[in-house]
């Protein structure tokens, strides 16, 4: 009876895992302000560390913006990433330059919205997570979060 | 942006360059000259 109750505990969580991204405790406060300022510091789980480092090398020109911190914060922040970079087997390619959105995990876990609800000029981009995940700041991603009423009608 | 909205701002001088530098090239293409950078804090200073 109890292998089974743990199974079935086990698999109740799981689910809920996955959802849950917070920042490590580790991370450091110019990872916050150097890449929380102009959009969610993502969680670094959502890409490998190969793809960070591309994304490091090419921060004077980051999506249009020169986000090029000083020299020491862009050392912190790469060991950083270095540590808490995802698995890319897992993740799956996040093309050029790197995407958490074009990775096949983010693809797949967002296969069921209707590309209506991504034109939406609430949502504007994929890399605006905190439209519809209203707690991703808190690293939680579940779909028991996501509040667009309007979207999900 | 207002210092009278958030008495925090213009407070950090790294910080204030750092966005100086970031949005000066974004917004008007080049580097804001001193006087500029002066300009603008003094209005936003001001503000209300």
């Amino acid at each position: 009876m109890k292998p089974l109750l743990l199974l079935a505990l086990l698999s109740l969580s799981l689910p809920a895992l996955a959802d849950r991204l917070p920042l490590p405790a580790s991370t450091p406060a110019s990872y916050k302000t150097e890449c929380g300022s102009c959009h969610l510091a993502y969680p670094p789980a959502l890409l490998g560390a190969a793809d960070w480092r591309r994304i490091l090398s090419g921060l004077k020109d980051h999506f249009g913006s020169d986000a090029e911190p000083s020299p020491a914060q862009k050392q912190e922040i790469a060991t950083f990433l270095e540590r808490n970079a995802g698995n890319t087997g897992k993740l799956g390619n996040a093309g050029e330059p790197p995407r958490i959105s074009n990775t096949a995990r983010f693809v797949r876990k967002h296969d069921e919205i209707p590309k209506r609800f991504w034109r939406d000029p609430r949502v504007k981009s994929a890399a605006n997570c905190e439209a519809c995940h209203t707690h991703a700041a808190d690293g939680r991603y579940s779909e028991h979060d996501i509040a667009i009423p309007e979207l999900r009608e | 942006m207002a210092v009278a909205a958030n008495g925090e701002r213009f407070s950090d001088p790294a910080k204030v360059e750092k966005w100086f530098g970031r949005n000066c090239k974004e917004v008007v293409g080049r580097l804001c000259s001193p006087a500029e950078k002066a300009d603008f804090v003094a209005y936003m200073s001001e503000v209300r």
